[in-house]
């Protein structure tokens, strides 16, 4: 991972988007300071209110974990144990981080089981006992118990029926006003982080490649991957039409390319692309992107330059976004058949990984 | 339970976990056997066939599996893979298996010289899922159940292997049961669209006026969650409440009226029967 910076505010969502492989998971448990033992932190810094995550002992860490800042991993609603009843674990929750007795802790859990829908006739039951959306309304409880101020939710709906998720979000959303915490939410899936996020990250190869508003990031996504990315969505009230998709695979974050790491599979690369990373830049107010061929500062209307000779002309406006993905297929198309650019061994070894 | 699909042509098949799309996908392949009812196809009821007639049947007709690193060996090649059904058949060897595998790879855009003498290991999610409709497509079959196909993919490289599917229903006129949870992707996928719930269809039309003129309560349910990549669509009110209820002990009357915001007296106690309300257009609601 590099060059990740971004900051949450109190009340805020923050949406990290990004496929399997891009590192998305590790990006939750650097923050969270849980990565395994063989990871290293070179450089950078954690701050929950000022304070450094990374630099503070063990100690001082668990009596945040847990309580100012809390964790709803992937898959946990499977994650709860199955020889506790759903109360014993939420108080469990509070009793580790409060002054408290084992009957004030039930309270609190009966109340917050109220809270996330699942009532708390609930709180003798086991986890079996639930349907999966009611044990992942029990997670999210799990997270919220000692009100935390900074909640990082991976793939919190990604298991559940489509019902059930919106139910999931409409909670999420409905805590979020009401407790005005700062959320974290991790997910591959943009439609996803579109119901919810106030500010949209997009995460590529261990690297943000671009940051925005959620508003305009849906309106006006800049980088190549972006742009490919949200077009892989289907519409379901759009007509009738062939998918959109983007070629190749996410890099391998061991063995990264170099240069910019959506460079293999962007159908816009240029030279500098192979060589040089690039920075994450401020393109328009609040608008930050890590692409060679996106022009423009923070005082002008960001759009992208026409590349160099031989480079197609990145297009903009939604009446060209046709086109312009039609271009993103097309050069996934004639790289896979066999005219492949010339490159070295460790780009080869690499495509054979794949 | 009752629908046609015609030469050629992709229904999909939507609904929730649990609903039994799976197990009416096996059926058709006859992976599970229905204890009652009648599969007729081309003519013949094949809920009852066995031995070579079976078999026979079962060669023309091919099943795609939801997870891709499940369903292939990965102790065999791509080219072992592709070609195993072709042997175990005896209906191709030497010259013309070799030529049949390489015209399957080619189909599913994996040029044939690079790609059959990898290994699974060696392929992302998407090249696997092309291997096993590669291997379904070398048996020339006439349907395709593809049960999920691409839900365990990412979301960019989803959209190759549907073309794949959909270019094979061009080529070859090979008809498609398309299951899937994705609303999004059975509208573009299929002509016609069923829903499923519980183990009953509540509703099938085709696939442009399902989603412009859901009837049922589900189906506008499902398609009310449908999440949007767009914050500033307008956030629609899912009505439907709570979840789906065991499919061991269905409730009595309608499958969906302890859900079902419409529900009343009726629903309770009598199933609605699927009815034709409009050309093409089938529900069971009692008020519809």
């Amino acid at each position: 991972m590099q060059d990740v910076t971004f900051d949450v505010g109190r009340g805020e969502i923050v949406g990290i988007a990004g496929e399997s492989g891009s590192g998305k998971s590790s990006l939750a448990l650097t923050l969270l300071r849980l990565l395994p033992r063989y990871a290293v932190v070179e450089r950078g810094r954690v701050l929950l209110d000022g304070e450094d995550l990374l630099a503070m002992s063990e100690d001082d860490l668990r009596r945040i974990r847990g309580a100012k800042m809390s964790y709803v991993p992937q898959a946990s609603m499977n994650a709860l144990d199955p020889v506790f009843t759903v109360g014993d674990q939420l108080a469990e929750a509070v009793l580790a981080h409060r002054d408290v007795g084992r009957e004030e802790a039930l309270r609190a859990a009966a109340e917050l089981l109220d809270e996330v829908g699942v009532g708390r006739g609930r709180l003798g039951s086991y986890p079996h006992e639930l349907s999966g959306g009611q044990r992942q309304r029990v997670a999210i409880a799990m997270a919220l118990i000692n009100s935390p101020e900074l909640v990082i939710l991976d793939e919190p709906t990604t298991a559940l029926d489509v019902i059930v998720q919106a139910q999931i979000l409409r909670l999420l959303e409905d805590l979020r006003a009401r407790h005005n915490m700062g959320m974290i939410l991790i997910t591959h899936d943009l439609s996803v982080i579109a119901e919810l996020a106030d500010t949209v990250i997009i995460y590529y190869g261990g690297r943000v490649v671009e940051r925005a508003p959620a508003v305009e990031l849906y309106r006006n996504p800049l980088h190549p991957y972006t742009q490919a990315l949200l077009k892989a969505f289907p519409d379901v009230r759009a007509r009738r039409q062939r998918f959109s998709f983007l070629p190749g695979s996410p890099p391998n974050l061991a063995d990264p390319p170099p240069g910019c790491p959506f460079h293999p599979r962007c159908p816009y690369a240029f030279d500098r692309c192979r060589t040089e990373v690039p920075r994450l830049r401020e393109v328009s107010p609040g608008h930050w992107v890590a692409c060679h061929l996106v022009r423009g500062d923070a005082d002008g209307r960001a759009d992208l330059r026409e590349g160099p000779e031989g480079v197609l002309p990145v297009l903009q406006g939604a009446a060209e976004q046709d086109n312009r993905h039609q271009a993103i297929r097309e050069g996934g198309r004639r790289r896979e058949h066999g005219h492949r650019p010339r490159r070295g061994g460790r780009a080869r070894r690499r495509d054979r990984q794949r | 339970m009752s629908m046609d699909i015609g030469r050629g042509e992709v229904v999909g098949l939507v609904g929730e976990t649990g609903s039994g799309k799976t197990t009416l996908g096996k059926a058709i392949v006859r992976l599970v056997n229905p204890t009652g009812g009648q599969i007729i196809y081309d003519g013949v009821d094949i809920a009852s066939l066995d031995g070579p007639a079976l078999r026979k049947y079962r060669s023309r007709l091919q099943m795609i599996f939801q997870d891709p690193y499940d369903s292939i060996n990965p102790r065999m090649s791509v080219f072992d893979i592709v070609s195993e059904g072709l042997l175990i058949n005896r209906i191709a060897s030497g010259k013309e298996l070799e030529d049949r595998v390489m015209r399957s790879l080619e189909d599913v855009r994996l040029p044939p010289e690079e790609f059959a003498s990898r290994y699974p290991h060696e392929l992302s999610g998407g090249q696997r899922q092309r291997v096993a409709i590669a291997r379904a497509l070398a048996m020339r079959p006439e349907f395709i159940v593809a049960d999920e196909p691409v839900s365990m993919l990412d979301v960019s490289i989803r959209g190759e292997v549907l073309n794949v599917m959909l270019d094979l229903r061009e080529k070859y006129g090979i008809s498609f049961l398309f299951i899937t949870h994705d609303l999004a992707i059975a509208k573009h996928m299929s002509d016609r669209i069923a829903v499923m719930y519980l183990g009953r269809l509540v509703e099938v039309a085709d696939s442009e006026e399902l989603v412009r003129n859901p009837l049922h309560p589900y189906t506008q349910a499902l398609l009310a969650a449908v999440p949007i990549p767009d914050p500033t669509a307008p956030k629609v009110e899912v009505k439907a409440k709570g979840e789906l209820p065991s499919p061991l002990s269905p409730p009595p009357g309608c499958p969906f009226h302890p859900r079902c915001p419409y529900a009343f007296d009726r629903c309770r106690t009598e199933v609605p029967r699927l009815r034709e309300v409009s050309p093409g257009h089938w529900v069971a609601c009692h008020l519809v």
